[in-house]
């Protein structure tokens, strides 16, 4: 196989990809084959060594997240059964998605219901502590002394609780975000992959781990 | 090789080819240790992810008449190079557990 042959194969085979991932993973098997040839093997030796084309594609795909990877692999075989199966499949993958997508939703509410429920408890020791110095005024207004003191004493105490659980309420809130980020990662994982963190060095512990 | 012990040492290994000088594609397949066995396949997604990864970063330059891609490790590849490297007392442990119930077994 030539060096243009093994190229086109490999463009024709990665199609499915975006243009300038194609034209890029061909410059770097290009370079590839070059280099090898300076080093003095022939085309055809260079070329065999990067193996075959089929195998070269392969590899690129693996890369991708699960579902944009299985798309791919179809429209590979040939587009028509890509179109075929998303077709005919249609009465299975889309209730699936639509149960993906609700799933996610759900966790993702009940998460921020919790924190919800934090401020709720904050804000009705706040509205308590207020109508305590509400009582209070109406105290000094009859002229009551105990009365003032003791709605004074329980507005000020509530309204000093409901502080302390707003600032509960707060950090929660703040840990929720980080922990929706998270989940909401999770939930794109399948489709679209965060290349950065999924690979990981200590790769080599895991399988002792496992 | 186990595939995920090897995908950490081949991270390790393509990092350390990088970590010195500039590197490229053929040269780093040249440089790394044969019993890993690494070929172009394996080192294209590989690079590509260390490069998202913020890993390595990548620059094209002249050779020859044709443009070559250069490698080259940053801060962060050589932090995980060391967290590679300070795994090594716990996979020795592993090790000598392994080696000598195997010995006591026998």
């Amino acid at each position: 196989m030539t060096r243009d042959e093994f190229l086109n194969r490999l463009g024709e085979l990665l199609a499915c990809l975006p243009a300038d991932q194609v034209k890029e993973t061909q410059e770097f098997y290009a370079e590839a084959i070059a280099d090898r040839m300076e080093d003095g093997m022939t085309e055809a030796e260079a070329v065999a060594a990067m193996g075959t084309p089929g195998e070269v594609a392969e590899a690129t795909l693996d890369e991708l997240p699960a579902v944009p990877r299985a798309i791919a692999r179809t429209k590979r075989k040939s587009t028509a059964l890509l179109w075929a199966l998303a077709i005919v499949g249609s009465p299975v993958w889309i209730p699936l998605l639509l149960a993906f997508v609700a799933v996610a939703a759900a966790v993702y509410i009940c998460i921020w219901v919790l924190a919800l429920c934090v401020w709720i408890v904050a804000a009705a020791f706040g509205g308590a502590g207020l109508v305590g110095l509400l009582f209070a005024v109406d105290g000094i207004i009859i002229g009551h002394v105990p009365y003032v003191l003791a709605s004074m004493g329980m507005g000020f105490a509530s309204i000093g609780v409901a502080l302390l659980t707003g600032a509960g309420a707060w950090t929660a809130s703040k840990q929720i975000a980080r922990l929706s980020a998270l989940w909401a990662k999770k939930a794109v994982s399948p489709f679209w992959k965060d290349q950065g963190n999924k690979s990981r060095m200590g790769a080599e512990a895991a399988p002792l781990t496992a | 090789m186990e595939a995920q012990m090897k995908r950490g040492f081949l991270e390790a290994c393509v990092l350390a080819a990088v970590s010195g000088e500039e590197s490229y594609g053929y040269q780093i397949v040249k440089d790394v240790p044969a019993s890993m066995g690494l070929t172009e396949s394996t080192l294209y997604p590989l690079l590509k992810r260390l490069e998202k990864a913020g890993c390595i970063t990548a620059r094209s330059a002249e050779h020859n008449g044709r443009l070559r891609r250069y490698y080259r490790i940053t801060d962060a590849g050589r932090e995980r190079i060391a967290e590679f490297l300070a795994e090594w007392p716990s996979v020795q442990e592993i090790y000598r557990y392994v080696e000598g119930a195997h010995h006591d077994a026998r």
